[in-house]
């Protein structure tokens, strides 16, 4: 057993985080090294040093501060999670890409003569099997940078 | 394409839980951030920030583990990704003393032994500077298993690695801020190298 295997595990030693065998083997060195006993009560003393920090609080109106923070994010966005207002913002927009395909027709038809209508675009229908967190949010895990409300980067979220 | 206005019921139970949350997750959550950070405005900044984004995923939140985990993953994730951005990532200022941590302090009856030191103020102001030159991802784990309690394996669930990396975050982390210790204040502190 030598000093180096023991005082790189000083750390998980002193935090009862080796398992038993690493523990005995610590605790064997220890008591015959002057040298790893000194590193590990200095290393005690680190750690206690950080836990009696004291603990300090926020500013009174902290806690309302946060509150109408959440409030207002809350009537900025509706949040994904409700089914049933995607289920109607889908269909919705399923009428209004409809509605902006025949808009298209009956202008092509206004402005050209029937050879052009070919050229209209094709209508796209949404894609089906989608969830519907894909479609408003790029981010798609709170450990990623905000909101983007964008078709792009769907893909790459699952 | 962002809808506005409408409020289901079950947006409104989701809301009233995480408030409930939020009430009494919210103190404990700004003093780890203000270890993390070393200013208030920043904690509190980072505090609203990881709340903001909690809420933004609450759906995703399974209830079987403690909010606090949850939380404090996104805000170290916050943080973290915040001093990347802004290219902060260094440890080289932990080899320069502090311009206002100089040596006017003195306590020589405190240098003999680690023991006996007392915590006070200007205490909590050395350490508190060692944390902020603490390497970042050195400085979340210590933390989370020191001011908060966590077990290796928490830690390491929250900050997404192993426990052999954490066990060496923390291990490295302790040393750096023994380190800025002694050599910012060596007639208090040196007692804690031979
Ligand atoms: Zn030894």
């Amino acid at each position: 057993m030598n000093c180096n295997f023991v005082e790189s595990r000083l750390a998980a030693y002193i935090d009862g985080e080796l398992d038993g065998v690493d523990m005995l083997r610590v605790r064997s060195h220890v008591s015959d090294c002057r040298q790893c006993a000194f590193e590990l009560d200095s290393l005690r003393e680190v750690k206690s040093m950080l836990g009696n920090l004291p603990a300090r609080k926020p500013a009174d109106d902290f806690e309302l501060r946060l509150l109408n923070a959440i409030q207002s994010e809350d009537s900025r966005t509706v949040r994904v999670a409700r089914g049933f207002t995607f289920r109607f913002g889908w269909s919705g927009m399923a009428v209004a890409a409809a509605a902006a395909v025949c808009a298209v027709v009956v202008f092509s038809f206004n402005r050209h003569d029937e050879s052009n209508v070919a050229t209209a675009p094709p209508a796209v229908a949404p894609r089906e099997g989608f969830e519907r967190d894909q479609i408003y949010f790029q981010a798609s895990s709170p450990l990623s940078q905000g909101v983007t409300v964008s078709y792009e980067g769907i893909s790459s979220n699952r | 394409m962002i809808l506005a206005g409408t409020t289901t019921s079950a947006g409104e139970n989701s809301r009233e839980m995480f408030e409930s949350l939020l009430k009494r997750t919210h103190q404990q959550a700004f003093h780890l951030a203000l270890r993390l950070t070393g200013s208030r405005t920043d904690a509190e900044d980072l505090v609203q920030e990881a709340f903001l984004r909690a809420y933004r995923f609450f759906h995703r939140y399974d209830p079987s583990l403690p909010f606090t985990s949850w939380l404090y993953r996104i805000m170290t994730n916050a943080y973290i990704d915040d001093i990347r951005r802004r290219g902060k990532l260094k440890t080289s200022s932990l080899d320069e003393p502090h311009p206002e941590t100089g040596s006017t302090w003195d306590f020589p009856d405190e240098s003999a032994s680690p023991e006996r030191l007392v915590m006070t103020s200007e205490m909590e102001a050395e350490i508190q500077e060692g944390l902020n030159r603490m390497t970042p991802d050195f400085r979340v784990a210590v933390l989370l298993a020191d001011i908060e309690g966590f077990s290796y394996e928490e830690v390491a669930s929250i900050m997404k690695t192993s426990i052999g990396t954490v066990r060496s975050r923390i291990h490295r982390g302790r040393k750096q801020l023994r380190s800025f210790l002694v050599k910012a204040k060596p007639e208090k502190y040196k007692g804690m190298l031979e």
